[in-house]
C-alpha cells in the first residue's frame, strides 16, 4: 500500500494546494492503472493469439508512454502527463480497433469511456467525446462507404477469427473495469481531498480563533491605556487653580491655562494666596502617563501644606519638596523626575528658586528681563539633597510690569517644518499682546502658538503663566 | 369646571403627550433602530434585539410604541418595516435637517436634567461636562444642516480652486462635509476653541484631508483682521449669529463681506418661527455658555429690512431652511 501511496503521490508535495495534490493522484493512478492493463494486455495476446507482432507492439508502446507519463508527472509537467496519456489511449485504442475488424470490433465499445477519463484527469470532456465519436464516424464510412480498403487492411493483419474473439471478450471486461476504477478513484481522492480540507478549516478556524483572542488583549489593553490617560489628565488638570480662587489675589492680575497633550506630559503650575504672601510654581515631570501626574499630584501637594504652614523661604520650600518626592520617587521605583521653579510674592517683592524654563520679565518700560533659572536649583527628587545646588533671584515689581512662566511644550512646538516656536518668538508675542488684559494675553498667546503649529498637533503639555503687577 | 379650564387641561396633556412621543422616538433614534429597520426588507424584533445586544423585552415595547404612532408597519408573518412616515426618520431621509432637531432632542434632556445648574450664571451643560458637550453635538447637527447646505451653494459658480473660509468652524465637521462634495476647492476653518481645532486637526490628518483644510486659532470678534479683503471667494458662517452679542453681528457680517471675493453664506435663526425655535432659543442657553439668542422677530425684520440698504453691491437672496426655524441668507457680490 505503501509503494501505492507513493506512486500517487509523485509529482506533488506537501503544502500543494489541495485540488493540485488531487489531480496529480488521479492523473498518477489512471497512468499505473493503464501501465498494468497495457502489459497485462501484450501478455495475454502474446500467448492466445496467433500473428500477434502488431498487436503485441501497440500494447508494449502504450504500457512505455503511460510509464513515461508517470515521470512527466514527478518531473513537475503534470499538464503534458494529462494531455499524453489520454491521447495515448485513443490512440492505442483506435489501433487496436483497427487491428480487429474495424468496424465490427468489439473492442469499438472502449470509446465509451474516452470523457470519462477525460473527466478524471480534467481535460476537456467534449474534445474528447469529439475524439470518441470521430473515431466511430471514420470507422462507419470505412465500413460503409469503402469496404474494399477496409478488407485490404484486415487482410494486411492477417488476424484470425480467435483474435477478435480474445480482444471483444477483452473489451468488454474491458469497460466496466475501467469506469469502476475511474469512479473509484474519483470516490477516494475526493474524500481525501475533503479529509485534508476538513483538517485544513479546523486549522483556520483555531488560529482564527487565537487571533480574536490577540485582538481582544489588544483592545483590552488600548482600553487601558486610554483610561490611564484619561486619568492622569484628569489627576493632572484637578489641582489647578480655579478662576474664582486667582480672582482673588488682590496684588496681581494673573490667568494662566493648561492644554494636555494626547499623552499627558506631567506639566505643573500653581497660585496659592495665603495671608498676602503668593506662592506660584511651575514645573514639569519628566515622562508622560499615570506616574508622571501622580508624582506632579505629590508635588503639588508638598507645595500647599508649605504655603498653608507659612513657609515663606523659598529654598526651604523647594529642598522639602526636593526630599519628600526623592523619597516617594525611591518608592515608587521609576525613573522619574521633575523641574520645578517656585516664586515667592510680597508686596512687589519676587523671589525665584529652582531649575526650569527661563523666567520672562516685560517691564512696563517695554523692556525685558530674562531670568534664566539654570543656576537657581536642580533637578527634584533626583537626589537625596539638592540644598547647596539651589539659589536664589529676587525680582522688584512696579506697577504694570508683566512676568510670564510656561513649559517647554511652548518652546518646543513644531511648525511641520519643523522649527520650534522659541524664545524669542514668546517674547515678541509677549510684547505684542502687553496692552491687554492678561486672560486675553493668554488667548492671544495660544491663538498665535496654535497658529504657527499649523497642521502640527501637540507633542507636550502647554502650560503658560501670565501675572500682571497691579 | 369652566371650558377655558378644561381646554387648558386638555391643551397641558396633550403637550405632555407629545412631550413623551418625542422622548420615546429620540430613544429609538439614539438606539439605532433606524439604521437597521428598513422600508423594504422586513426584520424580526428578535433580530433587532439581538444585532444591537438589547434586550428583547425593551425593543418589543419601543416597537410597539412605533407601530401605534404609525413610524413601524408590525406583520404578524411578515415581520416588521419602515412605513413613509418613518424613512424620514432613516438616514436616507430627504429632510436631514429634521435629523439635526431629533439628535438634539437628547441634549436638550440632558440640559433640562441639570436645570438647576444649568440656570444659574456663568453655568451650562457644555460647562458642567467639560465641553464634551460641544464636541458630540456639533457634528451631529452640522452632518445633516450641511447635506440641505451643499444642495444649495453647489447652485453658485463655483470655480476650481475656489477657497472657503468658514467662521466658527468649531470642529471642522461642517468643512469637512462640504470639502468632501467640492474636492477641488480649499478650505479654511476659523474657531476660538482650541480644543475644538485640535480635534479638527487630527480628523482632518487621519482622513487625509490636511492638505485641503486649514484650521485656525481666531476669535471672530477680534481677530478676522488678520484675513485680508478678498481673500476668500466665499465665507462661511453658519449657526454663528446666534453666539454673538446682538451688536456684534453687524460688525461680523462686515468682516465676512470685506473677505470675501465673490459670496457670503450665513444662516439666521428665528426665535418665535416655530415651535422648536422658540423651545431651542431657551434650551441653547442652557446648553452654552456663549449662547446670546436667536433673533426676536423686531430683530429679524431691522436686519431683513436694512440688509440690502447696508450692502447695495451685493445680490441678496433667503431661504428657509431647518423646517422654517432658520434662513439662509446668500449675498453675492455683483
Amino acid at each position: 500500500m505503501k509503494m501505492v501511496e507513493r506512486l500517487l503521490g509523485l509529482g506533488s508535495k506537501e503544502g500543494d494546494d489541495i485540488q493540485v495534490i488531487q489531480l496529480t493522484r488521479q492523473v498518477n493512478g489512471l497512468n499505473a492503472f493503464f501501465t498494468l492493463v497495457a502489459s497485462a494486455g501484450a501478455v495475454l495476446v502474446r500467448f492466445s493469439i496467433p500473428n500477434p507482432a502488431f498487436l503485441v507492439g501497440v500494447q508494449i508502446c502504450a504500457a512505455l508512454v503511460y510509464m513515461a507519463c508517470i515521470v512527466l508527472t514527478a518531473k513537475g509537467l503534470l499538464n503534458v502527463a494529462r494531455d499524453v496519456s489520454i491521447y495515448a489511449f485513443e490512440f492505442q485504442m483506435f489501433s487496436i480497433i483497427l487491428l480487429t475488424n474495424a468496424w465490427t470490433s468489439g473492442v469499438l465499445f472502449v470509446v465509451i469511456v474516452y470523457p470519462l477519463l477525460a473527466a478524471l484527469v480534467e481535460v476537456s470532456r467534449f474534445r474528447h467525446l469529439a475524439i470518441s465519436l470521430s473515431q466511430v464516424i471514420v470507422l462507419f464510412i470505412l465500413h460503409f462507404a469503402f469496404p474494399d480498403l477496409e478488407n485490404e487492411i484486415k487482410r494486411f493483419y492477417s488476424l484470425d477469427a480467435t483474435a477478435t474473439t480474445v480482444m471483444t471478450s477483452i473489451s468488454l471486461f474491458l469497460i466496466p473495469f475501467i469506469s469502476a476504477v475511474v469512479i473509484d478513484m474519483f470516490f477516494r481522492e475526493n474524500m481525501l481531498a475533503r479529509k485534508k480540507l476538513k483538517s485544513l478549516v479546523n486549522e483556520i478556524t483555531v488560529s482564527n480563533r487565537k487571533l480574536e483572542i490577540y485582538a481582544e488583549r489588544l483592545r483590552d489593553e488600548s482600553l487601558r491605556l486610554q483610561a490611564e490617560v484619561n486619568i492622569a489628565r484628569k489627576i493632572q488638570t484637578m489641582v489647578l487653580p480655579s478662576a474664582e480662587e486667582i480672582d482673588r489675589v488682590k496684588q496681581l492680575e494673573i490667568s494662566c491655562t493648561m492644554v494636555t497633550a494626547d499623552e499627558v506630559g506631567g506639566d505643573y503650575y500653581d497660585v496659592i494666596d495665603i495671608d498676602g504672601t503668593i506662592t506660584l510654581g511651575i514645573g514639569d515631570v519628566t515622562g508622560h502617563g499615570l506616574s508622571s501626574g501622580i508624582i506632579m499630584l505629590m508635588a503639588q501637594t508638598v507645595i500647599r501644606t508649605l504655603a498653608e504652614m507659612r513657609v515663606r523661604d523659598p529654598a526651604v520650600l523647594i529642598n522639602t519638596v526636593n526630599q519628600v518626592l526623592y523619597a516617594n520617587i525611591h518608592r515608587i521605583k521609576e525613573d522619574r523626575n521633575m523641574t520645578l521653579a517656585l516664586i515667592t510674592y510680597k508686596d512687589g517683592r519676587m523671589v525665584v528658586t529652582g531649575q526650569h524654563e527661563s523666567v520672562i520679565v516685560l517691564r512696563q518700560s517695554g523692556l525685558f528681563e530674562i531670568v534664566d533659572t539654570m543656576e537657581l536649583g536642580f533637578y527634584v527628587g533626583l537626589m537625596p539633597d539638592i540644598s547647596d545646588k539651589v539659589g536664589q533671584r529676587e525680582i522688584r515689581l512696579e506697577k504694570g510690569d508683566l512676568v510670564l512662566l510656561y513649559s517647554d511644550g511652548v518652546t518646543e512646538a513644531e511648525r511641520p517644518a519643523g522649527e520650534q516656536f522659541g524664545q524669542e518668538r514668546i517674547c515678541s508675542t509677549l510684547r505684542k499682546y502687553s496692552s491687554l488684559p492678561t486672560e486675553k494675553i493668554i488667548a492671544k498667546f495660544m491663538k498665535d502658538l496654535y497658529n504657527y503649529m499649523g497642521d502640527s498637533l501637540i507633542q507636550d503639555d502647554i502650560s503658560l503663566v501670565v501675572i500682571r503687577q497691579k | 369646571m369652566t371650558e377655558d379650564l378644561r381646554g387648558y387641561i386638555q391643551e397641558i396633556g396633550t403637550l405632555t403627550g407629545e412631550t413623551y412621543k418625542g422622548i420615546t422616538l429620540a430613544a429609538g433614534y439614539i438606539a439605532g433602530f433606524f439604521d437597521i429597520l428598513k422600508v423594504d426588507s422586513p426584520t424580526t424584533p428578535q433580530e433587532l434585539a439581538k444585532r444591537k445586544g438589547y434586550d428583547l423585552g425593551k425593543v418589543e415595547k419601543w416597537l410597539h410604541f412605533a407601530a401605534e404612532i404609525g413610524i413601524v408597519r408590525m406583520d404578524e408573518t411578515e415581520g416588521i418595516t419602515l412605513t413613509a412616515k418613518g424613512l424620514l426618520l432613516s438616514s436616507a431621509s430627504p429632510v436631514k435637517d429634521m435629523l439635526a432637531f431629533i439628535d438634539g432632542i437628547s441634549f436638550l434632556i440632558r440640559a433640562a436634567d441639570r436645570a438647576d445648574s444649568t440656570f444659574k450664571p456663568n453655568q451650562s451643560l457644555d460647562k458642567l461636562s467639560d465641553g464634551k458637550i460641544s464636541r458630540e453635538y456639533q457634528p451631529k447637527v452640522s452632518d445633516n444642516f450641511s447635506a440641505t447646505f451643499i444642495d444649495h451653494v453647489k447652485k453658485f459658480d463655483l470655480a476650481e480652486n475656489d477657497r472657503l473660509l468658514d467662521v466658527g468652524s468649531g470642529n471642522g465637521s461642517f468643512i469637512r462635509a462640504l470639502c468632501k462634495a467640492l474636492p477641488s476647492m480649499t478650505f479654511t476653518g476659523v474657531d476660538l476653541n482650541l480644543f475644538a481645532i485640535e480635534k479638527a486637526k487630527k480628523e482632518n490628518i487621519s482622513l487625509g484631508l490636511s492638505d485641503r483644510i486649514k484650521m485656525v486659532v481666531g476669535d471672530i470678534m477680534e481677530d478676522l483682521d488678520d484675513f485680508p479683503d478678498n481673500s476668500y471667494e466665499w465665507v462661511t458662517a453658519i449657526n454663528v449669529m446666534h453666539f454673538l452679542p446682538v451688536g456684534e453681528r453687524d460688525n461680523l457680517l462686515r468682516h465676512l463681506v470685506r473677505i470675501a471675493k465673490r459670496g457670503v453664506f450665513f444662516n439666521v435663526c428665528l426665535s418665535d418661527s416655530t415651535m422648536i425655535a422658540l423651545s431651542a432659543h431657551c434650551m441653547m442657553s442652557l446648553l452654552w455658555n456663549d449662547f446670546t439668542g436667536f433673533y426676536t422677530p423686531p430683530e429679524a425684520d431691522t436686519f431683513f429690512k436694512e440688509l440690502p440698504q447696508k450692502y447695495r453691491n451685493m445680490e441678496i437672496t433667503t431661504q428657509d431652511m431647518m423646517q422654517g426655524s432658520s434662513k439662509l441668507v446668500t449675498m453675492v457680490k455683483r
